[in-house]
């Protein structure tokens, strides 16, 4: 019996070791490492947004500190200015056990107009908890078109709330229910962000979704909008994102929505996640309009952002509070701009500084037109795991001249 | 009466001084039995802890720390088998840990001068190499180490230890083909049963 429990035991390890291997190549990657650049940039990221300014482009964000801005084509790292906001940040009070100011939860633009959507709180002495109270809507713009950008509360006097907040008194926590998204094209005559409100229906279970587009600093109730049809879905499923198309926007109920349009070429092709799945738009033998899937990741893709010569895919699944994988990876597109149907290494350091242990929030190439090593890359990262280190959640960029993913 | 009892002890107390035999050499009984401070059956464990160096890794890794357990067995007074495994550690340059497992067995060679002791050993086994949540696995790995101790008692020894392992990764691209010649110089301490 022992030497049948000897000889089952020499068989089975050599197996366990065989379907427990994994061969990354990690002594490569460490040979590739580089000293962490000072992040400047700090915080989660949710968008990193393009807009026009005085005929100039930017990329603005929300980060530690506040709206951080800088050129689209300034590619130092160290550069992103503070600009700022017509309110004060948000803070705590120690002494009056108060949560004072409003913290910034998403930056968005269309071709003339910038969006923040800012959030108050208050606390609770009593439990000791931070609770949503309001959410504002507010536009900076050259109204006037003299020049002068200023900012306007857009939501202070709407009969809509667009931002609702209820409570949850089985989870016992607070839960809004909207969505902001925007094409974010690199041209700017074909952006466009819009609202994703809902009302609870009379069952109190169920909402209704109500889409309102943002012009200006209008209220957004004079533009309300009807989405007949969702790319990825049907006309009921919600919409997370939008790209400029051929003349129009086309809605996806994906979150990861993109097309290879240029600072000066329309798109030709639509990119877009489902899960962990990479669809592109093309022509079928019939000359219809299609998507079809290329490659598979090996997470859910949370962000995409498309060069020449590939596709940047962010991974992690960002609704998820739960502690999962993240990551980047890439897939190569061929002569005619098609994904490849499998997922390529990087030539850049990027797999090693964005490895699982970080989710992607936000991807952007600044420079469309040029090819992924000649491109100036943004990505934002936030925790996936435990084991991520504080200092490296915010900005990361890839600039040419240094030729390596660093902190921003 | 006081002082006549206190001469008697002092006096009683000389008695044994007066009986004492002297120490003679030749007296003594020889069984020709010559101790061994191990012997074949003998067995230690062995707790190792100090700093950990990448050795062909240039500046991309910072001097980290080792620390290693083992058990070996005597097969007669001074060579022994069995096997240890090393957790090494070291933060690379861009501050993401690395760190390597070599798991591995072979035998020990340890002559010994007076109560100093002086292990050679030389291991082969398999060893896991992770960082970032990449992972390499299973890898092989091969041990060279040298020691030297000191015998405080007939159950522990004290002393400083040195290793040297190599992990070659290997891949079908290979392209991605590396090596990690690493080595850790430690204090280390053997219990002995």
């Amino acid at each position: 019996m022992k030497r049948i429990n000897k000889i089952t035991t020499a068989l089975f390890l050599p197996l366990i070791m065989l379907f427990s291997s994994c061969f990354d190549p990690i002594f490569y990657e460490v040979r590739r490492d580089v000293e962490p650049e000072s992040a400047t940039v700090s915080g989660n990221i949710g968008q990193i947004t393009r807009f026009t300014m005085n005929g100039e482009e930017y990329l603005f964000l929300s980060a530690d500190g506040g709206l951080r801005y800088k050129k689209a084509d300034n590619e130092t790292h160290g550069s992103w200015a503070t600009m700022s906001v017509p309110f004060a940040l948000s803070s705590f009070d120690f002494d009056n056990t108060a949560i004072g100011g409003r913290q910034i939860i998403g930056v968005y633009a269309n071709k003339d107009t910038l969006y923040l959507v800012a959030a108050q709180y208050k606390t609770t002495s009593s439990e000791g908890t931070t609770n949503p109270t309001a959410l504002e809507l507010w536009g900076y713009s050259d109204q006037d078109e003299d020049g002068t950008y200023k900012w306007v509360h857009i939501n202070k006097d709407s009969d809509i709330n667009y931002f609702p907040i209820y409570y949850d008194s089985v989870k016992e926590i607070y839960k809004s229910n909207f969505n902001v998204f925007q094409t974010n094209a690199p041209q700017q005559a074909n952006r466009k962000a819009y609202i994703c409100s809902f009302v609870k229906n009379a069952d109190e279970t169920t909402v209704s979704y109500k889409y309102f587009e943002l012009i200006g600093t209008d209220d957004p109730s004079q533009h309300p909008i009807t989405i007949s049809k969702v790319e990825d879905g049907t006309a009921d499923s919600r919409v997370y994102s939008a790209v400029w198309f051929n003349g129009g926007v086309k809605f996806f109920n994906s979150s990861a929505a993109t097309t290879d349009e240029t600072l000066t070429n329309p798109a030709e092709r639509i990119f877009y996640a489902s899960g962990s799945y990479l669809y592109y738009s093309t022509l079928d033998e019939e000359n219809n309009f299609v998507y079809k899937r290329s490659c598979t990741a090996s997470d859910t893709i949370s962000a995409l952002a498309v060069t020449k010569d590939s596709i940047l895919i962010g991974l992690g699944n960002i609704t998820s509070t739960s502690s999962d994988s993240g990551g980047i990876t890439r897939v190569l597109r061929d002569s005619e701009g098609k994904p490849l149907e499998t997922t390529s290494d990087f030539t850049t350091n990027a797999n090693f500084q964005i490895t699982s242990i970080y989710k992607v929030l936000a991807l952007i190439n600044a420079t469309p037109e040029k090819t992924e090593e000649e491109s100036a890359l943004y990505a934002s990262i936030t925790f996936s795991s435990y084991s991520g280190l504080y200092d490296n959640i915010g900005l990361w960029s890839y600039y040419p001249a240094r030729g390596n993913w660093n902190r921003e | 009466m006081k002082r006549f009892i206190s001469i008697l002890i002092s006096l009683i107390l000389c008695t044994t001084a007066l009986f004492s035999q002297e120490y003679n050499d030749e007296d003594e009984y020889d069984d020709g039995y010559v101790y061994e401070q191990n012997g074949a059956g003998d067995q230690f464990l062995k707790i190792d802890l100090g700093a950990n160096f990448a050795l062909n890794f240039g500046s991309k890794l910072y001097v980290g720390a080792a620390a290693s357990v083992g058990y070996y067995y005597f097969l007669s007074n001074n060579f022994a088998v069995g096997g240890d495994a090393i957790l090494g550690y070291n933060l690379s340059i861009g501050k993401k840990p690395l760190v390597t497992v070599p798991i591995t067995f072979g035998a020990v060679y340890q002559p010994y001068i007076g109560k100093f002791e002086f292990p050679f050993m030389l291991n082969v086994g398999f060893a896991t190499v992770s960082c970032q949540q990449l992972m390499y696995f299973p890898a092989l790995a091969v041990k060279a180490s040298a020691g030297a101790y000191y015998r405080w008692s007939e159950t522990w020894s004290f002393g400083l230890s040195a290793h040297a392992y190599w992990i070659p990764l290997w891949y079908t691209n290979t392209n991605y083909n590396d090596n990690g010649l690493f080595t850790s110089v430690d204090l280390s301490v053997r219990y002995h049963f």
